[in-house]
């Protein structure tokens, strides 16, 4: 009896010793075990800042040219970015002559030859340099702005007054001739040339840049020369310029650049092709490729189509999230089928689609395309959900300061928001543009898009194997 | 004369500290975007693996990405997705590397996630037999798809016989197919470890803070003593050798020179002759033996060098040429060599410091990207070359004359060497 109370006691402590115990435990467990972003980024020391620096419209005073300008001082570098839009490898009338015309404009001019224009390029680290994609005809500088007078002088007369030296032009014209033979060796390019093809059919955008092996031997300087003439003019010109400049040397270098380059060119009208986007598999057979590859292709929406959004996040969730993406995770996370599977929208002109692919080795090649077909089925049907919409959404504005590393893309962005016609306040608005998004238009613009009844797979290497 | 440098030429105006658990802090600040490159990396590679057990190190790499204690299964990639970061990761022969470009507000973060995965990985049997698929699948497509790759794997086993450099980085496919898990957790708990790791982290972030912070996430780590690797000291390459190949589905031909020379752990400042060579013969369209080779004689339609001081178990120097269309490869490489000689006897003072200006004057872009200033800085600190080597290479460049480029011309040709030829079957000899 006389223990009872005691035991009693004791018995009410032990339950105090445990409840200590379990506390300590639990707040352990959440110490040790568990991790917690939000936390983190909430006692962050480091708080989110805006890209500061401001985009504003200037135009050069002799040739009346507008162009977008954004000061960025942190470093002693200006960049300028330029297009001549629409006159790219669509315009060629031999198949590579825009691409070989961006090879020969830093082949010197007519005061410098190939070799003394490429030294004073090294010696005062001036970057100058061409290129043609099927749309446009780019071009862009870089340079210290200390050497900022001859990096304009060497660009200008790179542009008016390109040398063509004839053992130059040969040069380069073997160069070229082995770069197609490069890059035929590479399965890759092989596939993209059947996807062309079988998109475009006869249609401008069905080759590449680069060209054909049969039209670059007959191209001659005048037919670079006609190029020039008719395509490098002021009446497609996008540019802009980004760095240690103020807004009035802004204006002169356009001046001193562009003012000379003629008025008017060739007609700019684009014939927009007409893609027959019905599903179908379009198989090539080469059995001795270790890999079955794959690029699919459906349509898709302009860039300033009220669905662009919409559509960029379903595809965003599909296929353009990387490790992440639905069809990486369907295909590569849980089932080890391939090193990855992606999508993404190419914004061609007048031909807006999306495209991407995979590759796999031929045992899995019929499992990996089930689950891609099965995938793009169900964002047709089902579209994405309100947690795959947030996500989305936070990795796009979170990730939206990253574009701002380097000062040569910044000149670029310029080009594109005139280009597009995103409007000059566009960096400022773009995150509120994703935000703005709703699931609902999300979902009808991937049922839309989405369509098994519009997805068209180009398959090749050791198909025949496993198929039959 | 001299080139006129600043006082203090910095290359990145970085600052270096090391933590107390022994791990390196490299930071470059760079206050143009409100951003962050947050880099580790691990001096563990290809080269650290036991034999027959290639593509460890790779594996393991990719499985960093499944789930730790804390940060459990695809958590470390769905964290990072939510909050705007580009993550990704590479191996190497020498190092292993994982890097995040994160919004600032985001850097710890992206600090909190590395230095968790650091020490708790957890590698379930079912994320190991998935991920050791998709390592093969990678093989098969970045590696084997290109038919050239014949060749180039066939060139490093022959450059470096019996040296670990000799391995390919992804294992061949049945080391793949053959790795256990017990593989890849001996390289994790060997070498992932913070006296084995360098921190870079480049962006708009003060040196101090950054610091401070290293030590909040990084310095808990306890340092662990690392494994003498025997391999380094006894593989050595001491046969000239050649490799002449014919290989299906390739239409060009090539040529390619290889050189074992010292890189930066043998040789220290002495690599700076060798940098200053491979610039003045192969690199760019003004080098010397692209100008004779491409621009006057016709003889190739490219050629170019290559100067490896980062391997940290032996540096080479490379030339690549491709002949023209109608020269045989032979010719080619005989017209190399006279080009070679020749462009070492125009080698004069005036020529030498017209190439060290083209070096020294673009400098001034490492800083303008912080990813890339990280990627360098990087490279060459777990190189294991110190805070003033990197920022002084302007002065490094400056000093080399020309005795020293024609002395480590010597050193090259003179050095154990391979002479590779690749032509297309059913090519002419």
């Amino acid at each position: 009896m006389s223990h009872r109370p005691l035991y009693a006691k004791r018995h009410h402590r032990r339950w105090l010793w445990l409840l200590f115990a379990v506390l300590v435990i639990f707040w352990g467990w959440r110490y040790y075990f568990v991790f917690n972003p939000q936390k983190i980024i909430e006692n962050s020391e480091f708080k989110n800042k805006s890209f500061a620096s401001e985009v504003v419209e200037i135009t050069a005073p002799k040739s009346g040219i507008k162009a977008y300008w954004m000061q960025e001082k942190s470093n002693p570098i200006v960049s300028m970015s330029f297009v001549f839009a629409n006159s790219g490898s669509v315009r060629d009338v031999k198949r590579g002559t825009a691409n070989f015309v961006a090879a020969m404009l830093t082949e010197g001019n007519e005061q410098l030859s190939s070799q003394s224009f490429k030294e004073k390029l090294e010696e005062y680290a001036i970057g100058i340099s061409f290129s043609a994609d099927k749309d446009d005809f780019s071009g862009s500088m870089v340079t210290l702005k200390e050497n900022l007078p001859l990096a304009k002088d060497l660009l200008h007369k790179a542009l008016v007054a390109p040398r063509m030296d004839e053992t130059d032009f040969v040069r380069i014209k073997n160069q070229i001739l082995q770069s197609l033979e490069y890059l035929h060796e590479k399965p890759q390019h092989r596939l993209r040339e059947l996807t062309n093809k079988e998109i475009f059919g006869n249609h401008a955008y069905a080759y590449e840049p680069l060209g054909q092996i049969n039209d670059i031997k007959t191209i001659s300087v005048e037919g670079l020369r006609a190029f020039i003439k008719g395509n490098l003019t002021r009446d497609r010109i996008y540019a802009g310029i980004a760095g240690d400049i103020s807004r009035e040397e802004a204006e002169k270098l356009i001046d001193e650049v562009f003012a000379d380059l003629p008025e008017k060119g060739n007609d700019k009208e684009v014939i927009i092709p007409e893609i027959d986007f019905s599903a179908r598999e379009v198989d090539t057979v080469d059995e001795k490729l270790p890999q079955v590859l794959t690029a699919i292709v459906a349509p898709s929406v302009e860039r300033l189509d009220r669905d662009f959004y919409p559509l960029y996040i379903a595809n965003y969730v599909f296929g353009g999230a990387g490790l992440n993406s639905r069809v990486n995770q369907a295909a590569r996370e849980k089932e080890g089928l391939t090193y990855g599977a992606h999508t993404g929208m190419s914004l061609l002109y007048g031909a807006p689609h999306l495209v991407g692919g995979f590759s796999t080795t031929p045992q899995n090649f019929e499992r990996m395309s089930k689950i891609f077909a099965d995938e793009w089925q169900k964002m047709g049907t089902e579209g994405i959900s309100k947690e795959e919409l947030t996500a989305a959404k936070n990795y796009l504005i979170n990730s939206y300061n990253l574009r701002f590393a380097d000062i040569g893309t910044l000149s670029a962005i310029l080009v594109s928001m005139q280009k597009e016609n995103l409007g000059i306040d566009f960096l400022q608005k773009r995150n509120f543009y994703v935000e703005q998004v709703t699931l609902e238009r999300v979902n009808r613009a991937a049922k839309k898009y989405f369509s098994p009844e519009k997805l068209i797979f180009i398959n090749m290497g050791n198909i025949k194997a496993e198929r039959n | 004369m001299l080139i006129a440098l600043p006082a203090k030429a910095e290359l990145f105006g970085l600052k270096g500290y090391v933590l107390k658990n022994g791990m390196r802090l490299a930071v470059v600040p760079n206050h143009k975007a409100p951003i962050a490159k947050h880099m580790v990396w691990y001096k563990v590679g290809a080269a650290d693996e036991e034999l027959g057990k290639g593509g460890s190190a790779h594996l393991l790499e990719h499985l960093m990405f499944r789930g730790t204690q804390k940060v459990r299964g695809q958590s470390f990639n769905r964290i990072l997705e939510e909050n705007g970061a580009e993550n990704n990761a590479f191996t190497a022969q020498d190092v292993t590397v994982y890097h995040e470009a994160v919004d600032i507000s985001r850097l710890e973060l992206a600090m909190a996630l590395e230095a968790d995965r650091m020490r708790n990985l957890s590698i379930d049997e079912n994320s190991f037999e998935t991920e050791r698929k998709i390592v093969y699948q990678e093989r098969k497509q970045v590696v084997e798809n290109n038919p050239l790759y014949k060749f180039s794997e066939e060139l490093q086993r022959v450059f470096w016989q019996d040296h670990p450099y000799s391995r390919p980085i992804t294992g061949s496919e049945s080391e793949i197919l053959s790795l256990t898990r017990k593989d890849v957790k001996d390289i994790y708990n060997r070498y992932y470890v913070p006296n084995n790791a360098v921190l870079v982290i480049a962006g708009d972030i003060e040196p101090d803070a950054v610091y401070r912070l290293a030590e909040k996430y990084y310095g808990k780590i306890k340092p662990v003593t690392l494994p003498l690797n025997k391999e380094i000291f006894d593989a050595k390459v001491e046969s000239q050798t050649a490799l002449r190949m014919k290989l299906p589905d390739i239409e060009l031909p090539r040529l390619i020179k290889k050189y074992h020379v010292p890189g930066y752990t043998e040789a220290k400042d002495g690599i700076y002759p060798y940098i200053v060579l491979s610039k003045y013969l192969g690199e760019g369209e003004v080098s010397k033996l692209y100008v004779n080779l491409v621009v006057k004689s016709k003889i190739a339609t490219g050629v170019s060098t290559d100067y490896n001081f980062v391997a940290i178990r032996g540096g080479s120097f490379s030339i690549s040429a491709i002949p023209a269309k109608g020269v045989s490869v032979d010719d080619l490489k005989s017209a190399l060599e006279s080009a070679m000689k020749q462009a070492m006897s125009e080698l004069d003072a005036k020529t030498l410091q017209k190439y060290k200006k083209q070096m020294l004057s673009g400098l001034m872009y490492a800083k303008d990207n912080p990813n890339e200033a990280a990627q360098v800085v990087g490279m060459l600190a777990s190189a294991g070359m110190s805070d003033d080597e990197i920022e002084n290479y302007a002065n490094n460049i400056e000093k080399v004359t020309v005795a020293d480029v024609k002395k480590a011309f010597n050193t090259i040709i003179n050095s154990t060497q391979t002479e590779a030829m690749v032509e297309p079957e059913g090519a002419k000899k």
